[in-house]
């Protein structure tokens, strides 16, 4: 659409969607925009030549800088960081554990895993006289599972 | 067909806590699964955390509160989405919301919202301008990267980060910092240029460019 196309200004300010693979994201940056423009801004990069060039070595520059920062800002977490990490996590499902009810847990085997089950019910029940209450049912079931 | 079954009628959190583990088989499953599927990512979590921070002390302590916090509410991940991008997320607002504050770490102004409009002063790079700056790029020393990148204000550095290292789209980086894509957009145009511009000045401090013609290679490293 001729309404939607771009000059060699717009073209640059646009040039890092076009760098990142990203003229379809273009509806999402500004209310000013349609998918169109992307595709204009596609186009005017291959039909102009001076702007073309640009978009190359721009290109290479990006490449170039993200092979650098891959290699020098890619870190391994220390042995203790991921000591802290697995304690952490112990104490975390423990306290977990506590606040559900089932203190002294053991989470990290298998021995000592239970459920705790208790039910109490009553029921009382009055005549038709409304003299006698009897006292029915109380039970209280206590359920360990391993 | 009954859709008793469907939580149509609750709210959010209501089906967030349905999930919530309580009993104790739960709490270890809950456990295993994220050792097994979110422990893998510390190396990861930790060279971000290092970017935001800027020193491995407090980069460890932001790791592990971003996994205290993961794991806490790790009932509220969705599974089948992407846990590393949830894991920086939580590493995002962590540091926002508690590093920051105690660092006091100068912000960029709300003005870069809408500055794509600044890139209209764009024009095209001079031939000279390109082979110069290309020379640098070719010669520079290990750690200069990572110094300019620490340079940079916080916004840009970490636009820049998670595109250009971890490879993520404007939707995703927007989703982990709570931006509009816009604004990512906006970020790594200037953020790239800030990190150029720095990369070129030290090089300068160097000797290393002049006018186009480079000087002699120096043998000595600077750290």
């Amino acid at each position: 659409m001729n309404q939607n196309k771009v000059n060699c200004d717009q073209a640059l300010a646009f040039i890092t969607l076009i760098l990142d693979d990203e003229t379809s994201a273009v509806i999402d940056i500004s209310q000013d925009f349609n998918s169109e423009f992307g595709e204009s801004l596609t186009i005017h990069f291959q039909e102009c030549s001076p702007c073309e060039s640009e978009m190359a070595h721009e290109r290479e520059v990006l490449n170039t800088l993200k092979k650098y920062m891959t290699n020098e800002c890619c870190e391994q977490a220390p042995e203790e960081l991921q000591q802290r990490l697995h304690e952490q996590t112990e104490l975390l499902a423990a306290q977990m554990a506590a606040q559900a009810g089932f203190a002294g847990l053991n989470l990290g085997g298998l021995p000592g895993v239970s459920t705790q089950v208790t039910t109490t019910y009553s029921r009382t029940e009055i005549t038709i006289d409304g003299e006698t209450h009897v006292e029915i049912e109380t039970s209280h079931e206590i359920r360990h599972d391993f | 067909m009954t859709s008793d079954l469907v939580l149509s009628g609750s709210d959010a959190s209501t089906e967030i806590d349905i999930r919530r583990p309580v009993t104790a088989e739960q709490i270890t499953e809950q456990k295993a699964r994220f050792e097994r599927d979110a422990f893998q990512y510390s190396s990861q979590l930790y060279s971000a955390a290092l970017r935001y921070t800027k020193n491995a002390h407090d980069a460890q302590d932001l790791v592990q509160d971003t996994y205290a916090k993961a794991f806490t509410s790790f009932h509220q991940f969705q599974e089948g989405t992407n846990l590393k991008a949830w894991l920086y997320r939580i590493l995002s607002t962590t540091f926002i919301n508690s590093y920051r504050k105690a660092q006091r770490q100068p912000l960029i102004g709300s003005s870069e919202l809408e500055d794509w409009q600044i890139h209209k002063a764009a024009s095209h790079t001079s031939d000279q301008g390109k082979s110069a700056e290309d020379e640098v790029l070719e010669n520079l020393p290990d750690g200069d990267v990572k110094r300019a990148l620490a340079e940079i204000p916080e916004e840009f550095r970490m636009a820049v980060y998670f595109a250009d290292v971890e490879g993520y789209s404007y939707k995703e980086i927007a989703e982990i910092l709570e931006v509009p894509a816009g604004t990512i957009m906006s970020r790594l145009h200037r953020g790239r240029k800030l990190l150029r511009t720095l990369l070129t000045d030290y090089a300068k401090d160097r000797g290393f460019v002049k006018s186009g013609a480079p000087a002699a290679p120096s043998k000595e490293k600077k750290s």
